[in-house]
């Protein structure tokens, strides 16, 4: 015979309903869903926990890897620094208007001058050209006829002192001009 | 919901007296409580008229500090019997309902508001109705709420006997469920149920006048005795029927011996109510 189905209980919810002998399979099936849910959660958070370490072992070892590369690129940035100063010197040097300067001071030349030297300063900086003459007049003239040459404009006698060649007395003058630098190239850095 | 899972308290109203037992063991049943309704059931003459809520507090008072779920069974001696046969084309579950309270009103001749009703409503055929107080089921919902226990069941007495003992009953035959001072017989064929009447009595009766009533019943309901009949409950011992060659009776359950009682002195219907129970 079927249990008879009568109970006056009052019932709230659907864990209520029937008998305790009818709800007991409901129990038990809501402990296991309760229990496999915990045992995924457990697994989820031990795979996460793994997954964690890894990524934080991961992570300093690029921490590590990234700190040796900038420490290799400042070093690298500093090396190209210092070459690309010598590399734009050299090629300064090399550019340097010396033909026309040359030109000048030989359409420029006058008997009573004589041209010593022409040279660049220790520290090319400057241009120091170096001239003779019987006279400071004439000197004077020289020194002159070569500042309306715009490679010489700047040009300014910074010493005269008179020297014995050959039993005749002549005088020397030192004359210098400002080397212009032209600019060097924006040099790169990490921020841009 | 976890403190629904814990222990089975088992309260028994009884036909004169409630009782609560909060533990089974080896040594005996703890009655925790053990109230005389006399003094604490106001109206107590009638089961429409009674006050249940003083006897039922009180109960729960004695028993104190309780927690778990009450499984509560109530004597045979408050609860009504019928048989309620859902029409065809019957709409709702309402419908049925309103249609039991009907058939109660009709057979009881009581107002149906005063009761709770209920049925195996799953049932599309003939089925079994039950009507307790509706006083004592608003009691016993109010008591639940405002102390540490879930109210697990209220059952009537010969339900929760038939229960026990469901897979012992066979599908035909009568199945007769004994009170303290009624017994409830239901009638089956093929599995399904024919008639329920519930027979009232001041002294147990013997096998043969239980037999007699019931063969009285078959004649009114037109149908041939049948040849088995269960007996549950504190049903009559059993004697030689030389005229009944054929008739096979069974008494179901008896060999449960009930433990003893710690905390009374004697064995009462109230306290066997709660037992069923709390062994349940």
């Amino acid at each position: 015979m079927k249990p008879l189905q009568i109970d006056f209980a009052p019932r709230h919810g659907w864990l209520e309903a029937g008998t305790d002998k009818q709800r007991r399979p409901l129990w038990a099936l809501l402990c296991v869903f309760m229990l496999i849910l915990l045992a995924a959660s457990l697994t989820t958070a031990w795979k996460l926990q793994r997954e964690r370490s890894a990524v934080n072992t991961r992570v300093a070892a690029l921490q590590t890897e990234l700190n040796v590369s900038e420490e290799g690129a400042a070093q690298n940035e500093s090396a190209t620094a210092e070459s690309a100063v010598s590399v734009h010197q050299a090629n300064m040097h090399l550019n340097y208007p010396w033909a026309t300067m040359l030109g000048i001071l030989e359409s420029n030349t006058r008997p009573e001058v004589t041209l010593i030297s022409l040279e660049m300063g220790v520290m090319r900086q400057s241009n120091k050209l170096v001239i003779e003459s019987a006279g400071v007049p004439a000197a004077l003239s020289f020194l002159d006829s070569l500042r309306d040459e715009a490679v010489y404009s700047t040009l300014t006698l910074i010493r005269q002192e008179t020297v014995a060649s050959d039993g005749a007395t002549r005088m020397r003058f030192t004359l210098e001009a400002p080397v212009v630098q032209p600019e060097l190239p924006a040099r790169k850095t990490g921020a841009q | 919901m976890l403190r629904k899972l814990g222990k089975r308290l088992g309260m028994g109203v009884g036909a004169g007296e409630m009782v609560i037992v909060d533990g089974v063991s080896s040594q005996g049943a703890h009655v925790s409580s053990m109230l005389p309704l006399r003094d604490y059931l106001p109206g107590a003459s009638s089961p429409e008229t009674a006050i249940w809520e003083p006897a039922v507090s009180t109960a729960l008072a004695q028993a104190g500090k309780v927690s778990g779920s009450l499984q509560v069974s109530v004597s045979d001696d408050w609860v009504r019997y019928w048989m309620v046969t859902p029409p065809a084309g019957l709409g709702s579950l309402a419908e049925l309902r309103a249609l039991a309270a009907n058939r109660f009103e009709q057979l009881f001749g009581a107002a149906a508001e005063s009761w709770h009703i209920e049925a195996d409503w799953r049932d599309n055929r003939a089925m079994l109705a039950c009507a307790l107080p509706k006083s004592l089921i608003t009691a016993l919902g109010e008591m639940s709420r405002q102390n540490n226990c879930t109210l697990g069941s209220v059952v009537p007495e010969a339900v929760r006997l038939i229960n026990r003992d469901a897979a012992s009953l066979g599908d035909d035959g009568w199945v007769c469920s004994f009170g303290t001072h009624s017994f409830l017989a239901l009638l089956r064929a093929e599995g399904c149920l024919i008639a329920a009447r519930q027979f009232r009595f001041d002294l147990l009766p013997t096998l043969p006048e239980v037999l007699a009533r019931l063969e009285t019943e078959a004649l009114r309901m037109g149908v041939d005795m049948p040849q088995s009949i269960y007996l549950l409950g504190d049903a009559p011992p059993l004697v030689e029927l030389p005229d009944r060659p054929k008739l096979r009776i069974m008494i179901v359950g008896r060999q449960r011996a009930l433990p003893a009682p710690i905390g009374l002195d004697r064995k009462t219907d109230a306290y066997r109510l709660a037992l069923y129970g709390a062994m349940n």
